[in-house]
C-alpha cells in the first residue's frame, strides 16, 4: 500500500511538471505583450516600456524565464490578471472553492445515486427495474452534460421558474438575510448545475456498478453464501459489494477529467462564478495569464484527485493491490 | 476471427438500427444541398418570420434572423459530422499507429508511448483544447479536425496496444515468424486485421466523444464560427431565446444526442460481437 501511494504520488508529480512546462510554452506562444502600446497611457515613452520589460524579466533568455516562472509558481504566484485588476491567484482563490463545491456535491450525489441504481439493477437483473434504469443510465451517458444543462435550464428554470436561471445567490439585499436563509438560497442556486452534473456521474457509476456486481455475483463464494441461506440483499451488500466497489471508485478518478470539462460548461450555462466562468471571462478579455493559470490549477486538481481515487480504490479492494 | 465478428454484427438488429441512424444522419448531411428546403443563410423575412414556430413551410421553425432551422441543421450536420468523422479517422489512425509501435517494438518505445498516453489521459481534454484555441485564435474546421483528432487518440492507442500484445503471444504469429515473415509484414497482414473490430469499437467511442466536444466548443463560441452553421453554434444562437423558441434548442439537441447515442450503441454491440456473447450472461 505504501509503495502504491508513493508510486501514484510520484506519477502525479511528473504529470504536474509536464503540465507546468506545457503551460509555460503556451504562454510564450500566446500573442500580445503586457507592455504593448495598447496599454493605458499611450504616451508612455518606449524607453520606459523597455525598462519595465527588463524589470519584469521579459528580456531574459527563455530558460531563465522558465526558472523564474516556476519559482514564482512555487510561491503561489500565477501572474497578474489584467482584465480583473487582481492577481491570478486572488481571482482563483475566489473561484476554485465554488467549483470544488459544485463538483464535490455532484460527485457525492452522483456516486450515491449510481451505486444505488447499480445495486437495484443487479438485484433485479433482466427484470423491469434493470431495463428501466438501464435505459435511463444510457440516456445519461448519451446526452452530453451541457445539453442536459440547457434543457434543464429551458424548462425547469426559464419556463416553469422552479429554480433560478443563473448565479450563485439571489439579487438584492441578500447580505442582510439571516445565515440559514442565505445558505438555503445558495443551495437553491446549486440544485440545477450540481444536479445536471450528478446525473452524468450517476449514469456512468451505475453502468459500472451493475457490471461489476454481475461479474462478482458469478463467483463461487456467492453461491456458497446463498447456499448457507443468506438473503439476496445481504449477499449483494455484504458479500458482493466489497469486491465490486473498487473498480467503481477507480472509475471516478478516470472520469475526473471529463467531469471537470463538463463542470466548466455547466458553469458557463448557469452563470456559476467558478473556474469555468472565470476561464470564459478570461477568454473574452484575452487575458492569457488568467486563462493558463485557471487551466493549470484545474488540471492539477484533476491529476491529484485521480491519484487519490486510485489510492482509495486500492484501499477499498479487499483482494489487496490491484493497480490499474 | 475478425470475419466472424463482422458477421455477428451484421445480424444484430440493435446494431443495424444504430448504423441506420448514423448512416442516415451522414447521408442527410451529405445531401443537404439537394434536400434542404432553403439556403442555410437565406433570411426571407427577418421581421415577419422572426422566430416562427414549426409549420409546414418551416418544419423545425425559424431562428432570430428568419433562417430555416431544418436547413441550418442539415448544413450544420455537414460541418459537425464532417469535423467529427475527420477527427475520428485521425484519432483512429494515430491511436493504431502508436499502439502498434508500442506493442510491436516493446522495450523503451513501449515505455515512452505508454507514459505519454498516461500523461495526456490525466488532462481534461476540453480544457486543453480550450487553452490551445485561446492561444492560437479561432480555428477553421480543418484545424478543429487536427486539434480534436490529435487529442483523441489516447484511448485507441491503449486498446490497440493491449489487443496486439495479446495477439503477439498466439501461435499463428509464431508460425508466421518461423516462415520468415518480417515484423512489419506480420503487423500489417496478421495483427492489424485481427484486431480491426477492436479498433472499430475504439473509433465508435471516439466519434461519440468528439461530436459533443465540437458542439460544446462551438456553443461557447470557440469552435465553428458563424456564418458557417454547426449543431453547436445553432444552439449558441438559440440560447438567447430559450423561453420563447424551444425549437432552437430541441432539434439541435436531438441531432447531437441521436448521433452520439447511435455511436455508443454501435460501439457496445460491436463489443458484444467481438466477445461472442452478451456481457452479463
Amino acid at each position: 500500500m505504501g509503495r502504491l501511494v508513493l508510486a501514484r504520488m510520484l506519477q502525479a508529480a511528473a504529470v504536474v511538471a509536464a503540465v507546468v512546462t506545457a503551460v509555460f510554452l503556451l504562454l510564450q506562444f500566446a500573442p500580445g505583450d503586457p507592455f504593448a502600446a495598447s496599454l493605458e497611457g499611450a504616451d508612455i515613452p518606449p524607453s520606459v516600456r523597455a525598462e519595465w520589460r527588463g524589470h519584469y524579466g521579459f528580456e531574459l533568455p527563455p530558460a531563465q524565464r522558465f526558472a523564474h516562472w516556476v519559482g514564482a509558481l512555487a510561491h503561489g504566484q500565477l501572474g497578474y490578471a489584467a482584465s480583473q485588476h487582481r492577481t491570478v491567484a486572488e481571482v482563483l482563490h475566489d473561484a476554485l472553492p465554488r467549483t470544488l463545491l459544485l463538483v464535490g456535491v455532484a460527485l457525492v450525489l452522483g456516486f450515491a445515486l449510481g451505486v444505488l441504481a447499480g445495486l437495484l439493477q443487479a438485484r433485479h437483473h433482466r427484470r423491469w427495474p434493470d431495463r428501466l434504469l438501464g435505459a435511463l443510465t444510457f440516456g445519461g451517458v448519451a446526452v452530453p452534460e451541457f445539453l442536459l444543462g440547457l434543457i434543464a435550464m429551458t424548462w425547469l428554470a426559464a419556463r416553469w421558474r422552479l429554480f433560478p436561471v443563473a448565479g450563485l445567490a439571489s439579487e438584492g439585499d441578500v447580505a442582510a438575510w439571516p445565515l440559514w436563509e442565505r445558505a438555503l438560497d445558495h443551495l437553491w442556486h446549486l440544485v440545477l448545475p450540481a444536479g445536471v452534473l450528478a446525473v452524468a456521474v450517476a449514469a456512468r457509476v451505475a453502468r459500472h456498478q451493475r457490471a461489476a456486481l454481475l461479474g462478482v455475483l458469478k463467483e463461487d463464494y456467492i453461491r456458497t453464501a446463498r447456499a448457507k441461506g443468506a438473503g439476496e440483499w445481504h449477499v449483494l451488500w455484504h458479500h458482493a459489494m466489497p469486491n465490486a466497489i473498487a473498480p467503481v471508485i477507480a472509475l471516478l478518478g478516470l472520469a475526473m477529467p471529463s467531469l471537470v470539462g463538463g463542470a466548466v460548461l455547466i458553469e458557463r450555462i448557469f452563470g456559476w462564478p467558478g473556474m469555468g466562468l472565470t476561464l470564459f471571462d478570461a477568454l473574452l478579455a484575452r487575458d492569457f495569464p488568467l486563462i493558463l493559470g485557471a487551466t493549470l490549477v484545474a488540471t492539477v486538481v484533476v491529476i491529484v484527485t485521480r491519484a487519490l481515487a486510485d489510492i482509495a480504490a486500492a484501499a477499498f479492494d479487499p483482494r489487496g493491490l490491484r493497480v490499474t | 476471427m475478425a470475419a466472424r465478428t463482422w458477421h455477428r454484427l451484421s445480424r444484430d438488429r440493435t446494431a443495424r438500427v444504430a448504423a441506420l441512424v448514423l448512416g442516415g444522419a451522414a447521408l442527410a448531411a451529405l445531401l443537404a444541398p439537394w434536400i434542404a428546403p432553403f439556403d442555410p443563410t437565406f433570411q426571407p423575412d427577418p421581421v415577419g418570420l422572426r422566430l416562427a414556430a414549426p409549420s409546414w413551410q418551416h418544419p423545425f421553425g425559424t431562428d432570430a434572423f428568419s433562417r430555416d432551422v431544418l436547413s441550418r441543421l442539415l448544413f450544420g450536420g455537414q460541418v459537425s459530422l464532417g469535423v467529427a468523422a475527420g477527427a475520428m479517422l485521425l484519432s483512429a489512425t494515430l491511436g493504431t499507429a502508436f499502439g502498434a509501435l508500442a506493442a510491436v517494438l516493446g522495450g523503451w518505445v513501449d515505455g515512452v508511448v505508454s507514459a505519454l498516453v498516461d500523461l495526456l489521459l490525466a488532462m481534461p481534454r476540453l480544457l486543453v483544447v480550450i487553452a490551445l484555441v485561446a492561444t492560437f485564435g479561432a480555428l477553421s474546421p480543418w484545424w478543429l479536425v487536427l486539434l480534436l483528432g490529435g487529442s483523441g487518440w489516447l484511448a485507441t492507442a491503449r486498446i490497440v496496444r493491449g489487443e496486439l500484445r495479446d495477439q503477439l503471444s498466439r501461435e499463428y504469429i509464431l508460425a508466421a515468424r518461423a516462415l520468415g515473415a518480417s515484423r512489419w509484414r506480420i503487423t500489417w497482414r496478421h495483427l492489424l486485421p485481427a484486431v480491426a473490430p477492436q479498433i472499430a469499437v475504439a473509433a465508435a467511442l471516439a466519434l461519440a466523444a468528439v461530436i459533443p466536444l465540437e458542439a460544446a466548443l462551438s456553443y461557447v463560441g470557440l469552435g465553428v464560427q458563424a456564418p458557417l452553421p454547426s449543431w453547436g453554434n445553432i444552439l449558441l444562437e438559440g440560447a438567447d431565446y430559450l423561453t420563447t423558441a424551444w425549437w432552437l434548442v430541441v432539434f439541435p439537441v436531438a441531432a447531437i444526442t441521436g448521433t452520439v447515442g447511435a455511436a455508443l450503441i454501435l460501439a457496445d454491440r460491436l463489443r458484444v460481437a467481438v466477445a461472442g456473447h452478451e456481457d452479463d450472461r
